[in-house]
């Protein structure tokens, strides 16, 4: 002991110098609450492919009811939880949210209002997603939630939403994200995309035995569920397999999936990129990818950076679920929109064109639109209620019309597109096809929907 | 290190000194220990939001958690990077139950701690034969291998069977609170009795015979052997007692999280966790809170202040490298330290000022 009492100014400027130091590097740190302002717009995102930057800047004005006006009212404040961990980075969805939201703040804003958006950050911690949850009604006072892409929020916080009235719009992946009366999701999920993969297998290619392989992550059986209800309805026999990720042995694991699924079988991955790339890399380099009928695969898969890394042995081998329209094969007017403030506004967009951020720009859309029918003041109740009485909001991005409602459950986006890598991008080889009632959560949503007098799928 | 580790754990294994039978300090400490008490019971929950009640409740449970480790590595020396997934069995264990039985909250802790405390000392079991890096590195792989089993049989969640887990569920049950606690404050006030109670179990043993036991052990376990110290009994106990009071913490966890996932658990935790132990201090239960502040508090507070908590990770990696080279005894020691000098320089500064003042014009 007596050695460190000789030194005691070296201890002490030690300790001031590390905290110094640190609190410096804190600053210097992204914050995990980004909000939307109405500062002149950032540079443009360089992510953004040719079509992006082809979309002119005045191209923006159509997201504003005052084109060029800047808001300059009292801001409406808006909530979003998301994960933001290694290897699980979802930040694109609200990154694409405030977007948008800068886009309408600098052309009118709703009503005159500025849009705020309050992003918390979670890594997968269920006490961290209720706290936030708090953090965002008590002391940011957000008066909508919107925008959640959370592996677990729509688990952790429905019962605290239920109980303030919050209706929760997302892009999620726990189940509760569509089988709860308080959520509503613009995307299919795991379950559902997985569901149309498999669907494709079954009548595109006339598969006589399903191999289904998803990473072993808490509710797999809730996600196995449904391509196994879409193989039973077609008398298919199904193997579902899991595998922990990261893949360590990819050889293995490819060689297993060839074996259980045989020639005239199909195998359907449910991966992120990264992993589903490992796998079909591994198909390849053994040269086992016409070994078996076809190839296919869950939303994630959906990405020209998995297209361009496979090369062309794989173009319409691959079969990949769709839940929105693909960016390349489109350019209506909301798609040119979603390019240009992409352009405009993005920068903070890491991935650029994709289906994180096509989510995201629904997302803000919806919500905007839903407040365009506010009258009086902007509160949990009126903008909920307001959110809640969505109602066949049309996207190009979707093949259907989009609603809420006061429903049990909601699965309002349940018709898909499946593209294929040709040429090194995605290309659409299927437009829109119902997802299938055999899975009993979507017959349940088309039952309840329809006692509720909601159109629910194709029309 | 181990001077300045011996020094504070003496203080508070030998009773102060009281001549004339009666000392005053003796009746303050615990005075104004209880009144801190009862002012988190009573006054804090009430006080806080209901966000930083949800912190407080973290903070409550992985004080305990730093408490078993901060006795491991504090008190016996044996450094152990497995007890987030000693917590993790705890939780698995709590949550198993409370699904599957209607005891009363109590009874789930109490049998949380006692089934983790039979598992936790199978984890000590190479702590007989093994210490410094080996035993680090041995928990590090268990720990390893009970989150790999964690990710496979995942958490219960109301299912069925031994596992009680439910793959296919559309609607995840949540994890029963006691019914006196059903909402945050009251867990809150709970989560404090239980930690002060655990705290009051190390308390009891430290001050007793396996607490001097222990300081012999840390000190020189040839020396303890020699003086007829059973020393496979006493470091087989200490790991029972800190898997006792980790599994507690589970059982609270369990109830406070209402749903437990395996990717909570990862062994980076046990890491940090070590990290924030050494920083708070591993000679005195009082740096556990300060590691359950360090651990779940300050990441709420940068959160709040629109910092990212990813810079949490650097900042404890240089609050550890500060600790070891400049204050062993961690941050309970080295901060009133360090303010007594800064009062001292301030007084001294305003002495030299005052002449100065006076002979000016």
């Amino acid at each position: 002991m007596s050695k460190y009492k000789d030194a005691p100014r070296v201890r002490l400027s030690f300790a001031l110098a590390a905290a110094v130091g640190a609190m410096i590097l804190a600053g210097c740190g992204s914050s995990s609450k980004s909000t939307s302002t109405t500062t002149p717009a950032p540079a443009p995102a360089p992510s953004t492919t040719t079509s992006t930057t082809a979309a002119t800047s005045s191209s923006t004005s159509a997201c504003g009811s005052k084109p060029g006006v800047a808001a300059t009212g009292t801001p409406i404040n808006i909530g979003t939880i998301d994960t933001h961990q290694p290897g699980t980075d979802f930040t694109d969805g609200p990154n694409m949210i405030n977007a948008y939201f800068a886009c309408v703040n600098a052309n009118g804003g709703v009503d005159g209002h500025p849009l705020k958006l309050f992003v918390e950050l979670d890594q997968t911690q269920p006490a961290q997603v209720a706290a936030a949850a708090k953090q965002l009604i008590q002391s940011d006072h957000v008066v909508a939630i919107d925008g959640v892409f959370d592996l677990l929020e729509c688990t952790i916080d429905q019962s605290y939403w239920k109980s303030l009235g919050i209706f929760e719009m997302d892009a999620g992946i726990a189940p509760e994200c569509w089988s709860t009366p308080n959520s509503a999701a613009v995307n299919m999920g795991p379950r559902y995309s997985s569901d149309g993969a498999v669907q494709y297998a079954l009548a595109s290619e006339h598969a006589s035995k399903i191999v289904f392989v998803q990473s072993n992550v808490p509710g797999t059986g809730y996600i196995a569920a449904g391509p196994a209800a879409l193989a039973k309805a077609s008398k298919v026999p199904i193997t579902e397999l899991t595998e922990n990720v990261p893949i360590t042995d990819a050889s293995s694991v490819a060689l297993n999936l060839v074996d259980d699924a045989g020639s005239n079988g199909s195998v359907v991955l449910n991966f992120t990129p990264p992993e589903a790339l490992v796998i079909l890399q591994a198909v390849q380099k053994l040269g086992l990818e016409d070994r078996v009928k076809s190839w296919g695969c869950s939303t994630p898969c959906d990405t020209d950076f998995l297209a361009k890394a496979l090369g062309p042995k794989w173009d319409h081998k691959l079969f990949v679920n769709a839940e929105a329209t693909d960016a390349d094969d489109h350019n209506g007017p909301e798609m040119q929109l979603y390019k240009a403030i992409l352009a405009k506004y993005g920068s903070s967009v890491a991935g650029g064109i994709g289906s994180f951020s096509q989510f995201g720009f629904l997302l803000a859309k919806f919500l905007v639109q839903a407040l365009d029918t506010v009258h009086g003041a902007y509160t949990i109740k009126s903008v909920n209620t307001a959110i809640e009485g969505i109602k066949d909001y049309k996207s190009e991005m979707l093949c259907q019309p989009w609603t809420y409602g006061n429903l049990a459950l909601h699965i309002p986006n349940n018709a898909d597109y499946t593209v294929t890598p040709e040429s090194g991008k995605m290309i659409t080889v299927q437009g829109c096809t119902s997802i299938s009632s055999a899975d009993p959560q979507i017959a349940q949503y088309h039952k309840v929907a329809s006692a509720h007098g909601v159109a629910s799928g194709l029309s | 290190m181990s001077a300045a580790g011996v020094e504070t754990a003496d203080t508070t294994t030998q009773p102060p000194s009281s001549p004339g039978g009666f000392d005053t300090r003796t009746l303050v400490r615990p005075a104004v220990i209880a009144a801190l008490l009862l002012f988190v019971v009573l006054a804090l929950p009430s006080i806080l939001s209901t966000y930083y009640v949800d912190a407080m409740i973290q903070v409550a449970i992985w004080s305990i958690v730093a408490l078993g480790l901060g006795l491991l590595v504090g008190r016996v020396g044996l450094v152990s990077l497995g007890q987030a997934a000693v917590l993790a069995l705890g939780a698995w264990v709590a949550a198993r139950i409370l699904f599957a039985t209607s005891l009363p909250y109590p009874l789930v802790l109490l049998a949380a701690g006692l089934i983790t405390m039979v598992l936790g000392t199978l984890v000590g079991l190479p702590a007989l034969r093994l210490s410094g890096l080996y035993l680090a590195l041995i928990t590090l792989m268990l720990a390893g291998a009970i989150t790999v089993v964690l990710a496979t049989t995942n958490f219960p969640n109301g299912g069925h069977g031994f596992l009680g887990y439910n793959g296919s569920a559309v609607h995840i049950p949540q994890i029963r609170r006691p019914s006196i606690a059903n909402t945050d404050t009251a867990f809150l006030r709970y989560s404090v009795i239980v930690a002060a109670l655990m705290f009051l179990l190390v308390l009891a043993h430290v001050r007793t015979r396996p607490g001097r036991a222990w300081a012999a052990i840390r000190q020189s376990e040839s020396a303890a052997l020699a003086a007829g110290i059973n020393t496979t009994l006493y470091k087989l106990w200490a790991f029972a007692l800190a898997s006792f009071v980790t599994g507690v913490a589970g059982g609270l966890l369990a109830g406070s999280s209402r749903y437990l996932y395996s990717y909570d658990f990862t062994t980076q935790e046990s890491i940090t966790l070590l990290a924030v132990v050494l920083m708070g201090g591993i000679f005195s239960l009082w740096g556990a809170i300060i590691a359950g502040l360090l651990l779940q508090l300050l990441p709420q507070l940068l959160n709040s202040w629109g910092v990212s908590p990813d810079w949490l990770t650097i900042l404890f990696g240089i609050g550890v490298l500060q600790v070891l080279l400049t204050a062993p005894a961690g941050l309970v020691d080295q901060v009133p330290k360090d303010l007594a000098r800064l009062g001292r320089l301030l007084r001294g500064l305003a002495r030299r000022v005052a002449p100065a003042g006076g002979r000016s014009p």
